[in-house]
């Protein structure tokens, strides 16, 4: 087996495991046809690769490898909902220590995360799948502007409480994604379907959940692996995963670099903050090219 | 229709091919311009496929490699020829707008300037 072919093989790993078994031999015997030499040509290898994704986002997407794109943006704007109602229910249980000693701003929080959750269940009870996301991100900008000084909710800045939240939310990001597997399982032959109203039930009670656990989670540093190896494993299983993770990840990342600034760099959360929206990049950059592959 | 897609099932024309021989087919009918990677032709048979446009037509083991045959159907000759004809009428939109301007162009150029009279 020459060098060339090798290479073609490795390729062959970004199509899902049945593509390969059926095809493979086929599409690696067509390109050696055009003639085999000792080095890989590039551009069949990187469009062999592309390929192989826009085959998995297809075979979780349906139709289109676009599809998967918004499933992921959907899922990314459900998670970040859940990333709110939780610190939203932190809020309600220690609104003095949220708020550093402030009942009155935790008044204003719980009150405004509370519109902001109703409004984003509204809008998904009538289907508007998007909404989430900007309830969620309108909501974090007045917060910063008109309750800086009394809402350091959000986990990723550096005057909040912290590391905790870090925790907090990192961990949601690992333990979500296996949950939504479980619950969006397809029966039999039955198409991939994410509008179960279980979705946004069992996220809100897990969110509750990982916000009683937060402050036993602080010395837990090594969660911080856990986005990259779910972007790995569950996004190759599921482009969708690696999507809605990066929607959440680039929001955060925006978060950081708009209210932390330059600060952020000196944070260790700064700056794996700054390598997490780089990856989301990637992992978009991953999502369109999978729909220029379907050709 | 996209390129690769519209030269994929062009290829297809004359009777099955192996994947190979569709690239190089349709590279040859687009005069160069599309020359696909196995990836993208691939990508294009699935989804073809899928839509019935493009069905499997056996296999053969060449120097122990297998090759699949594909054939187009009748829904691809269709789907085909609807957007050959699609095109060339977007042609000739094109194509009279461009010789009415110029006739225009022509007929104003001989005309004596005002100013030169």
């Amino acid at each position: 087996m020459s060098g060339a072919e090798r290479s073609y093989r490795i390729a062959l790993y970004a199509f899902p495991k049945q593509y390969r078994e059926e095809r493979g031999e086929e599409v690696v015997a067509t390109i050696l046809e055009g003639g085999d030499s000792w080095r890989p040509r590039l551009r069949e290898f990187f469009g062999l690769f592309w390929a192989g994704i826009g085959q998995r986002a297809l075979r979780a997407g349906g139709e289109k490898a676009a599809g998967s794109v918004r499933a992921g943006i959907r899922l990314g704007a459900y998670f970040l909902l859940w990333v709110v109602a939780a610190a939203g229910v932190n809020q309600v249980l220690d609104p003095v220590r949220a708020n550093n000693g402030s009942v009155a701003g935790g008044r204003y929080e719980i009150i405004g995360i509370a519109v902001t959750s109703l409004l984003a269940l509204a809008a998904l009870s009538r289907g508007w799948w998007a909404a989430p996301l900007g309830f969620t991100v309108a909501w974090s900008i007045a917060d910063s502007l008109f309750l800086d000084s009394n809402a350091p909710h959000w986990p990723w800045r550096p005057d909040s409480l912290g590391l905790g939240y870090w925790m907090l939310f990192f961990s949601a990001l690992g333990f979500l994604p296996p949950l939504l597997c479980v619950i969006a399982r397809p029966r039999g032959r039955e198409p991939h379907d994410l509008r179960s109203p279980l979705w946004a039930i069992a996220g809100l009670a897990l969110g509750a959940l990982m916000a009683w656990h937060t402050t036993s989670w602080l010395e837990w540093q090594w969660l911080l692996a856990v986005p990259p190896v779910a972007w790995l494993v569950l996004g190759w299983r599921d482009l969708r995963l690696a999507i809605a993770t990066a929607t959440v990840m680039t929001f955060a990342g925006l978060e950081l670099v708009f209210y932390a600034g330059p600060i952020a760099w000196d944070a260790p959360t700064g700056l794996v903050g700054y390598a997490l929206v780089i990856g989301a990049a990637a992992l978009a950059a991953i999502g369109f090219g999978a729909r220029r592959a379907n050709a | 229709m996209r390129e690769p897609t519209y030269f994929t099932l062009a290829a297809l024309l004359d009777g099955p091919l192996h994947g190979y021989a569709i690239v190089k087919r349709a590279e040859q009918l687009s005069e160069g311009a599309v020359r696909m990677t196995a990836g993208t032709l691939y990508g294009a048979l699935e989804r073809l496929s899928r839509e019935g446009l493009v069905a499997e037509e056996g296999q053969e083991i060449v120097a122990g490699r297998a090759r699949r045959y594909y054939r187009l159907t009748d829904a691809g000759r269709t789907a085909l020829e609807d957007e050959a004809g699609r095109m060339q009428r977007a042609a000739t939109v094109v194509q009279n707008s461009s010789r009415t301007a110029i006739s225009a162009g022509q007929s104003r150029s001989v005309k004596p300037h005002p100013g030169l009279a």
